[in-house]
């Protein structure tokens, strides 16, 4: 699995033989997919069910901005938006190269943002499928 | 479950501006001082107070009041986020009509520097670039992929804005705008220009409210608050339907039932317009129209002061700038004026009946919404 540079924020993303993923988690109790580590699962309350889960591969583009004043650490102007993936599941993320709801959308890994010391920072990319 | 009326006695409100050299608590302190005097009563009347605010640190309202040397009565200091002056209101009602206390204290202030707010918990979405303005473009980007409702429609919202603060003495930014100048103005997150979001600003106001019993046995004219409807928003990662934005529609059918005043009633309305477009998706969360139509609302002026159903006649945030915390108590400021008759320059002729609305969060994840009606008798 390929080490995933400076992320802009931990265990959001990762990759694999077959590309980018999510990580994400299912709840072998309930069945509930999340995003993002938890004690407890949202939904049964369960603790210790939480199996990891590669989510998000694909989705489809619900929304999307270009975002032209954002905050320190993001220069000029960039693309983001929420994609719906597996699950019932809601993601934001950068996009390129795509802003049209309704448009599916493959998961990729890349500069989003860069640190206090200049450095890039890695995360979720979406772009046409 | 209904709980009784509160009658709001007295209003204050300071400029909102930059006030670089002014603290937060002398801003709270001019704000009480006014509505203490508009309501014809002492520091020695007050009962309790509820005191909103989201980054002015510890017990705010305690550091506020001991500069007037306020009795230590009890003091309840909130946040929640914008809609936390609204809640404080709403504190202060539900006190009230659940027979608590006979005169109540409502008090937001808020002192804000430069640029994009700095949340103190942020979340992925955030630590990811989304901004409050990118939040709501989102939003839009949805209403307008499927309602097809175009980007005039929201830069109209700011014209109106601009029209209305042009007649109101306390609004900050006060110079009309064209649509042309509307759209072509910076972008800030698509469709968002600069004119179509509020700015920082810092201030405070303060509202009192009094019992029933208080009210007669004082021969006091009140305006009434009816009910306040608090709705929280909270997602999971989860698919919400974005163009019914917040938790407007249902903090608004929880007053509506409350009280049987329903959208039609509504006479004068001022709700949260940090973002043009947001303006137009809480109209159609309130019922002013239904889902999807804002756009026809927008351009036919049924929302402008002369309108159907006048909204931000005060200029809103857009015009006024938003101090966090005092942007949801100076509604009830203009709209008890309102409905007093006595908002010179913008008065909606006849007002009898008011909604106050306000609404805040984290990214769109996680947030309130606020929705107060208001009455005459």
């Amino acid at each position: 699995m390929a080490e995933i540079q400076n992320p802009a924020w931990p265990d959001l993303v990762a990759r694999d033989e077959s590309g980018a993923y999510l990580q994400g988690y299912c709840c072998s109790s309930c069945g509930r997919m999340t995003l993002g580590r938890r004690e407890v699962c949202p939904a049964c309350w369960k603790t210790n069910t939480l199996v990891p889960a590669k989510l998000g591969r694909r989705g489809t583009l619900y929304s999307a901005t270009r975002i032209h004043q954002g905050p320190a650490g993001f220069a000029g102007a960039y693309d983001v938006g929420y994609v719906d993936i597996e699950g019932g599941l809601r993601v934001f993320a950068h996009l390129k190269g795509v802003l049209k709801p309704g448009a599916e959308v493959a998961l990729d890994i890349g500069h989003v943002k860069t640190d206090g010391q200049g450095k890039p920072m890695t995360g979720p990319i979406y772009g046409a499928a | 479950m209904a709980a009784g009326k509160a009658g709001i006695v007295g209003v204050g409100l300071t400029a909102f501006d930059k006030h670089d050299d002014r603290s937060i608590e002398d801003l709270g302190r001019e704000a009480t001082i006014a509505a203490l005097a508009d309501a014809g009563v002492t520091r020695a009347d007050v009962q309790a107070v509820f005191c909103a605010h989201l980054y002015g640190g510890e017990v705010l309202g305690q550091r506020i009041l001991r500069g007037l040397s306020f009795p230590e009565v009890p003091i309840l200091n909130l946040e929640n986020a914008c809609a936390g002056g609204s809640s404080a209101v709403r504190d202060a009602w539900q006190a009230i009509a659940n027979g608590q206390h006979d005169l109540v204290l409502a008090i937001g202030a808020e002192k804000m520097g430069r640029g994009l707010i700095n949340f103190v918990s942020p979340d992925v979405e955030q630590v990811l670039g989304i901004t409050p303005p990118a939040q709501y473009a989102l939003a839009a980007q949805r209403h307008m992929h499927e309602f097809g409702t175009p980007p005039e429609a929201f830069a109209e919202i700011a014209v109106k804005s601009r029209m209305h603060a042009s007649r109101n003495p306390n609004a900050r930014f006060r110079d009309t705008v064209t649509r042309a100048a509307v759209l072509e103005s910076r972008p800030i997150a698509e469709p968002l220009t600069l004119l179509q979001c509020c700015r920082n600003g810092s201030g405070a106001a303060a509202v009192v409210l009094a019992s029933e019993a208080w009210c007669r046995k004082r021969g006091t004219d009140a305006v009434w608050v009816r009910h306040s409807a608090l709705a929280s928003w909270m997602s999971d990662f989860t698919q919400k339907d974005l163009t019914d934005f917040g938790a407007t529609r249902r903090a608004a059918s929880a007053a509506y039932e409350a009280t049987g005043i329903g959208p039609d009633d509504l006479d004068v309305v001022e709700l949260h317009d940090a973002f043009t477009c947001g303006e137009l998706l809480h109209w159609e969360g309130l019922g002013l129209c239904k889902k999807g139509e804002g756009a026809k609302l927008a351009l036919d002026g049924a929302t402008a002061l002369g309108g159907r159903v006048p909204v931000n006649v005060s200029g809103g945030l857009l015009s006024k700038s938003h101090p966090l915390g005092a942007t949801g108590v100076a509604q009830f400021a203009e709209l008890t004026w309102q409905l007093r008759g006595t908002a010179a320059g913008r008065q909606v002729e006849g007002a009898k009946v008011a909604l106050a609305h306000s609404q805040g969060g984290v990214s769109l994840e996680a947030g309130a919404t606020c929705v107060a009606l208001l009455t005459r008798d």
